[in-house]
């Protein structure tokens, strides 16, 4: 009797140990299905994360491009005088507003973007130093950050949390090349050669008369035969660009008629500006040569161009007002300047030689422009627009 | 005699059938909860990647050009329709996988601004063109592209 006892039963019992099993297994997987739909929810949201640093990360960039136009903004006060290590909060009215229509519904996010200046160098590659007090180049760290929250969640804790960092190099540098003793655009007329093609002095001819106003006692015939001006090519904001990159650019903007300068340009071949412009920004434009058919005037009164001939001539076809500072000089001592008209202008003048034969017979006018004298306060700060490094972080 | 055999009694043996039944079922249940699940998840991972090829291509078209394009398709991406996706694109020269073919998507863009600054809300979203349940396999990707000096 005791053998049948332990007979009866043996079955259910086995079925219930099996059924203990599959519902064990079951809950297994009912785990995992949740899991699983918890996953696909945390990517879709981390993607939107990751969207929004990089929406941040394209609003900072053109915000610190627009504000560096403007030397009154914080942030070009904040990259004059940043050294390694210097942070800046930048604020982002338009993520403020719109970064939450990137959201899917029921969510929310907090977002912060910061400047950094990672390095910052006072010296050029070759190891010479820069003689303006703010000059240099540097790397800029552009980092932002977003979290996201339920918005059912009182405490808010970040649900996905996403950081981009992105480097740029970033140049700081004088428009008027400053030497030890200031700007070296000083004085309304540098010549470099001490005689003439003919042996005779570079500013005095029989036929032309040159009169040169500078209110401050200059000597206006110094003969700096030394004179070298924007040499550090690692100030230069853009180098070997065409003429069409100028325009693609709007460097020159033919559809408003207006140089945007912001820096040292540097571009192949000649320049010729017909008809008439006006210059918006400080900048020097470096070009083989220049013909400047017709005014050139400023769009306010601290705005300021130079145009830098290096390997030939500027020609001044026009007896309007121009005012820019010309400077043609180059290693074989024949850079120079020709007005084929009467000339009127409002900056100052460097070159190897005047040519004055070429002039046109009569009075020539060169006025100082005062806006020339201050290296300080024609600093222009220039963002590369190559990312150098990009690193991403995140964390849920 | 008959104590001496072992067996099951009748009642014994129904029970631990119904209990096998309810199980073998239940198992059933779960093989076809995991295909579909896995199907979803699949069909999830192509819709994001489907919205997030047309967020990168859009990007980097830029915002001058797509504030400016006031006709209905860029490249051949359509806009505020329902576009059938293909595996292939000859003008874009995109190649996606075949299962892509089953998707349709549509992209929404509009203009913002904000203290001068300029940009576009890109929204696109990607369903299973024939789906019983579209609101669950509908993905949805959204960004701001910004206007660049």
């Amino acid at each position: 009797m005791t053998s049948i006892k332990k007979q009866n039963g043996s079955a259910l019992l086995m079925v219930m140990v099996l059924a203990a099993c599959l519902g064990m297994l079951a809950l297994s997987y009912f785990r995992v299905a949740t899991e699983s739909r918890h996953s696909s929810k945390w990517h879709e949201i981390k993607n939107t994360a990751i969207e929004a640093s990089r929406s941040l990360q394209e609003e900072a960039y053109a915000t610190l491009i627009k504000d560096l136009k403007n030397p009154k903004s914080q942030i070009f006060w904040f990259l004059l005088g940043a050294v390694s290590g210097a942070r800046n909060e930048l604020r982002l009215p338009f993520a403020r507003q719109n970064l939450v229509k990137t959201l899917p519904p029921g969510y929310d996010c907090d977002f912060s973007c910061e400047l950094k200046v990672i390095s910052f160098k006072n010296t050029a590659p070759e190891g010479k130093s820069y003689h303006g007090k703010h000059e240099g180049h540097g790397i800029l760290a552009i980092r932002a950050r977003v979290d996201i929250f339920r918005t059912t969640d009182q405490q808010r804790k970040s649900i996905s949390h996403h950081e981009l960092e992105i480097h740029h190099d970033y140049l700081v540098a004088s428009m008027l090349s400053p030497d030890q003793h200031g700007s070296t655009l000083r004085k309304a007329l540098l010549i470099r050669k001490e005689r003439g093609c003919n042996g005779q002095n570079p500013v005095i001819s029989e036929n032309v008369q040159l009169q040169i106003l500078q209110n401050e006692t200059h000597d206006h015939l110094e003969k700096p035969e030394n004179l070298q001006v924007f040499n550090h090519f690692s100030l230069w904001a853009r180098r070997d660009l065409t003429s069409d990159d100028l325009l693609r650019q709007r460097i020159i903007d033919t559809t408003t008629r207006t140089l945007n300068l912001n820096g040292i340009y540097h571009c192949r071949g000649q320049i010729v500006f017909d008809g008439q412009w006006q210059i918006r920004g400080q900048g020097v434009l470096i070009a083989d040569n220049f013909v400047i058919n017709n005014s050139i005037k400023k769009s306010e009164s601290n705005a300021l161009a130079v145009f830098f001939a290096r390997r030939g001539n500027i020609r001044i076809n026009t007896d309007k007002e121009v005012q820019a500072a010309l400077i043609a000089i180059n290693n074989n001592g024949t850079g120079s300047i020709e007005a084929l008209q009467s000339l009127n202008l409002n900056g100052m003048i460097l070159a190897d030689s005047l040519n004055l034969q070429h002039w046109k017979p009569g009075k020539h006018i060169v006025v100082y422009d005062q806006t020339l004298s201050d290296p300080d306060k024609a600093y222009q700060i220039s963002v590369s627009r190559w990312i150098s490094y990009l690193g991403n972080g995140e964390n849920s | 005699m008959k104590s001496d055999k072992p067996g099951f009694m009748l009642t014994e043996a129904l029970l631990a059938m119904l209990i096998l039944g309810l199980i073998s079922s239940s198992i059933f249940f779960m093989i076809s909860a995991s295909n579909r699940n896995s199907m979803n998840a699949w069909h999830s991972l192509l819709g994001e990647q489907l919205c997030s090829e047309t967020i990168e291509v859009f990007r980097s078209i830029g915002y001058n050009r797509l504030s400016d394009c006031h006709d209905q398709y860029i490249a051949d991406y359509q806009l505020n329709e329902w576009q059938p996706v293909t595996a292939a694109s000859k003008l874009t020269g995109i190649s996606r996988p075949e299962a892509c073919s089953v998707f349709a998507r549509k992209i929404t863009m509009q203009l913002l601004e904000k203290d001068g600054i300029n940009g576009i809300l890109v929204k696109v979203s990607v369903k299973l063109l024939k789906s019983s349940r579209s609101e669950d396999n509908e993905v949805s990707c959204s960004a701001l592209l910004m206007e660049q000096p």
